[in-house]
């Protein structure tokens, strides 16, 4: 089972593929969706997709600026441009970032189930990579660690794989090890991170945007996703009683 | 002359070179003639009137030989013994006449010539003897006016052209008559007259040896008259004609053939001599004369001819040439010309017209490029007019409502967006009422809606009455598509969009407000100023309105940052 991740910021959009696809009969499975590359950065992680559907107009980041991102740190991944923009100049970028293909709005589930049997066909023929489990000592670093994510996570491009990458352990590896001794998810730890700052910000009657952005999730939406997930609380609803109260 | 002139400017270069040397060696030869026969005609002129006048000496010679003769035969005749008994006898006798006609027969033989001799008493009656001689009509002699004129002479003798038809002959012989009165030795009394009579003829002789082919003679008597004459009879009467007017020399011009006639008055009678002779100016042309001319003549047409090709070789021929070759431009291939000319004018004629053809198919692809870049940038418009993107995401959104949501929704959705296309795509008017931009305003956020989830909501303000006002069309949609955009999806919460139109001061105001993030005092400048590259929409929506109503304040953008954003559009009413 391939893991598949969809990206964009219409819910219906996201919805239709979900929904039109028969993902089950390519061995695929969607894994997780993102309302934006933001979001899709903080996430992609946990998700851990092997394919993913990617609109190219999404504001904050754009689907290009997260395809490069994300080919980065997974050289492997698939990744599928959306785009209403049937423009010459955007297919060269994404072919310039590895983008495998590049498909048009309206979805046309012919051209989609095309372009998966072409991907799932190129992953399956790829030679499986041992997973090799490695790395020092983490509880004498972790420290370390979690003194670097409370002093970067204010960079929107904070994810697990960067860290990892930064303290020499392999992701998943790193992952498992960092939720052992810290007790919560990497994802989870940054997004506390976040919203104890975003609290401060509450409290300044700082505008939601201006929050999200100050705190490293220049996404409101999925800002409020977070902060709602994390107090059980609109930060709009808190924002209304700090004014009054 | 206009005619010609029209004729010869149209004329090819080279044409009008040949033109003009063929003129200039028609009139240089011409001139040559011209003046060369003036040259001649003025040489050859004196030395026939010095001819001539030699001629007309040496004639006068000859008749004053004759009459000196006849006077000599008339002295004889009149200092004769026989012949004055017979004048004297009171009564004429037939012996004293035949003697003294025996004697005046034997004194005209003795002299040749050819005259015959009439000698007349004062009583009328004469002798006659002599050559060819019939009768004398004394009835004619005695009553004509020269017989007067011989009385009054007193014996001195006179010549007598064509004596009035007083002698006639057996033969056609025209004379001229010698008269004079015979006087007594002894008394000097008139006793009788003595006519000789000269045969023409021998007129004729005193010039038989001279007359030519360009010489002509003749002897005219008072009246102008022509006595002997060996000239034709036309030549004859124009030279008298002409003679009445100019007695003594004259010369008569022809185009080749000048006469001269020059006259002399001969002495003792009435009598004129006329010489006539012709300038034969080609007589004076010698063989080396001609060769002369003829060189001069093939030499000057030998230098034109030089001087011609000189001219085609080096202005004409490289022209045409480069006319040729420029030629090839008509067919719309701008080619550099390639023909070698020298360094001259033609040479960088040919410079500049390829510096120019550089220029040109620079300039042509310069605006092919242009023309280009602007179809593309056209063809770019037009494809965000039909605002593909949002069709195709609207179409994504239908189609998974289709799969979710009941038919009576999607049948509204699907409603909905063909109502907003008819009115967006519409053609035609390019004003349309304040309702139907706002129904179409209505229909895209309705749909945007359908996208974004509920993130905003709608309010319109409406004054009713300023409905029907017609406004360029699709000038709000825009600003709204701007405020879901840049105002309130950035902002995360959930917003509002409100239209408000009114009117105040004769001006119609419309009102976008959003509650999304709004804008800074930077960025307000910067869109009105429209440096802001990402605001096209903005700036053109902005650009038609100062258009359309020529006017420059027709916008305002008030926001405070994280709170709002309203645009004010102010239409004047009247305009």
């Amino acid at each position: 089972m391939y893991r598949v991740m969809i990206i964009d910021d219409e819910r219906s959009l996201r919805n239709l593929l979900k929904l039109t696809i028969k993902w089950d009969d390519y061995g695929l499975v969607v894994a997780g969706e993102a309302e934006s590359g933001i979001e899709a950065i903080n996430i992609i992680d946990e998700v851990k997709p092997d394919i993913i559907f990617v609109d190219i107009r999404m504001p904050f980041m754009d689907g290009i600026e997260f395809s490069k991102l994300a080919m980065k740190q997974y050289p492997d991944l698939k990744i599928i441009i959306l785009t209403a923009f049937n423009d010459f100049e955007y297919a060269r970028q994404c072919i310039g970032i590895g983008v495998c293909e590049y498909l048009t709005k309206p979805i046309v589930r012919n051209e989609v189930t095309q372009a998966i049997e072409k991907i799932v066909s190129e992953l399956n023929s790829r030679n499986p990579k041992e997973k090799t489990d490695e790395g020092g000592d983490i509880p004498g670093s972790m420290k370390k660690i979690c003194t670097y994510i409370k002093e970067n996570f204010t960079n929107p491009q904070l994810n697990l794989t960067v860290t990892a990458n930064r303290f020499g352990f392999n992701p998943s590896y790193f992952s498992r090890r960092f939720k052992e001794s810290v007790g919560m998810s990497f994802v989870d730890y940054v997004t506390r991170c976040r919203m104890e700052k975003a609290m401060e910000y509450l409290h300044n009657k700082t505008a939601m945007y201006i929050t999200a952005r100050e705190v490293g999730i220049p996404d409101p939406n999925y800002f409020s996703k977070c902060f709602k997930k994390f107090t059980g609380k609109a930060y709009t609803e808190l924002m209304k009683n700090e004014t009054t109260g | 002359m206009k005619y010609i002139s029209e004729w010869f400017s149209k004329l090819e270069i080279k044409r009008k070179v040949q033109y003009i040397f063929i003129s200039a060696v028609i009139v240089c030869v011409l001139f040559f003639i011209i003046l060369f026969f003036s040259f001649m005609h003025l040489r050859m002129s004196e030395s026939v009137l010095e001819k001539s006048t030699d001629n007309l000496n040496s004639i006068e010679q000859n008749f004053e030989a004759v009459v000196s003769n006849v006077n000599s035969i008339s002295k004889i005749i009149m200092t004769n013994d026989i012949v004055t008994a017979y004048l004297k006898r009171d009564v004429e006798s037939q012996i004293d006449a035949n003697l003294a006609r025996s004697e005046v027969y034997s004194i005209l033989n003795s002299f040749d010539g050819g005259y015959s001799v009439f000698v007349f008493r004062n009583d009328t009656s004469y002798i006659k003897t002599g050559i060819g001689i019939i009768q004398a009509d004394k009835h004619v002699i005695f009553q004509s006016d020269w017989f007067g004129y011989v009385n009054r002479l007193e014996g001195m003798f006179t010549l007598i052209p064509n004596s009035s038809g007083a002698f006639s002959f057996n033969t056609k012989t025209d004379i001229v008559s010698f008269a004079r009165i015979i006087n007594d030795v002894d008394t000097q009394m008139p006793i009788g007259m003595l006519v000789i009579n000269i045969p023409v003829s021998e007129l004729r002789r005193t010039y038989e040896n001279l007359s030519g082919n360009e010489n002509g003679f003749a002897y005219l008597d008072s009246d102008l008259k022509s006595i002997c004459s060996d000239m034709n009879g036309d030549d004859l009467r124009v030279i008298t004609e002409r003679f009445k007017d100019h007695p003594e020399t004259l010369s008569m011009k022809g185009i080749f053939n000048t006469k001269i006639i020059i006259s002399r008055k001969l002495a003792d009678s009435d009598i004129s001599l006329i010489c006539k002779s012709d300038v034969r100016i080609m007589e004076g042309v010698t063989t080396e004369l001609a060769a002369i001319i003829i060189g001069v003549l093939f030499i000057v047409i030998i230098i034109m001819l030089f001087v011609n090709t000189c001219i085609n070789r080096y202005m004409t021929y490289p022209l045409s040439k480069l006319a040729d070759s420029m030629k090839k431009a008509e067919s719309g291939l701008l080619m550099r010309v390639s023909v070698r000319t020298n360094d001259d004018e033609i040479g960088r004629l040919k410079e500049r017209y390829n510096d120019m053809l550089v220029q040109i198919n620079r300039l042509i692809e310069k605006l092919v490029e242009q023309e280009r870049q602007r179809q593309q940038a056209e063809m770019n418009v037009i494809q965000e007019q039909m605002k593909p993107h949002f069709l195709y995401n609207t179409l994504d959104t239908i189609a998974y409502m289709s799969l979710e949501n009941s038919r009576e929704e999607v049948y509204g959705a699907i409603e909905t967006l063909g109502s907003f296309y008819r009115r967006f795509l519409s053609k035609g008017s390019e004003n349309i009422p304040v309702s139907a931009e706002i129904a179409i305003v209505r229909d895209y956020i309705k749909l945007q809606r359908l996208r974004y989830n509920d993130i905003f909501e709608d309010e319109y303000d409406i004054q009713e009455d300023l409905g029907d006002i017609k406004i360029p069309k699709l000038i709000l949609q825009p600003l709204v598509e701007n405020s879901i955009y840049h105002g309130i999806r950035p902002k995360g919460e959930h917003g509002i969009i409100r239209i408000k139109i009114f009117s105040e001061d004769d001006y119609m105001h419309i009102i976008i407000y959003d509650s999304g993030i709004g804008m800074t005092q930077e960025q307000i400048n910067g869109l009105m100023s429209g440096s802001n590259e990402k605001s096209f929409g903005f700036k053109a929506t902005m650009e038609r309105i100062k258009n359309y109503y020529q006017k420059k304040n027709v916008f305002e953008i008030k926001s405070c940052v994280g709170e709002y954003c309203e645009i004010e559009i102010k239409i004047p009413l009247k305009y």
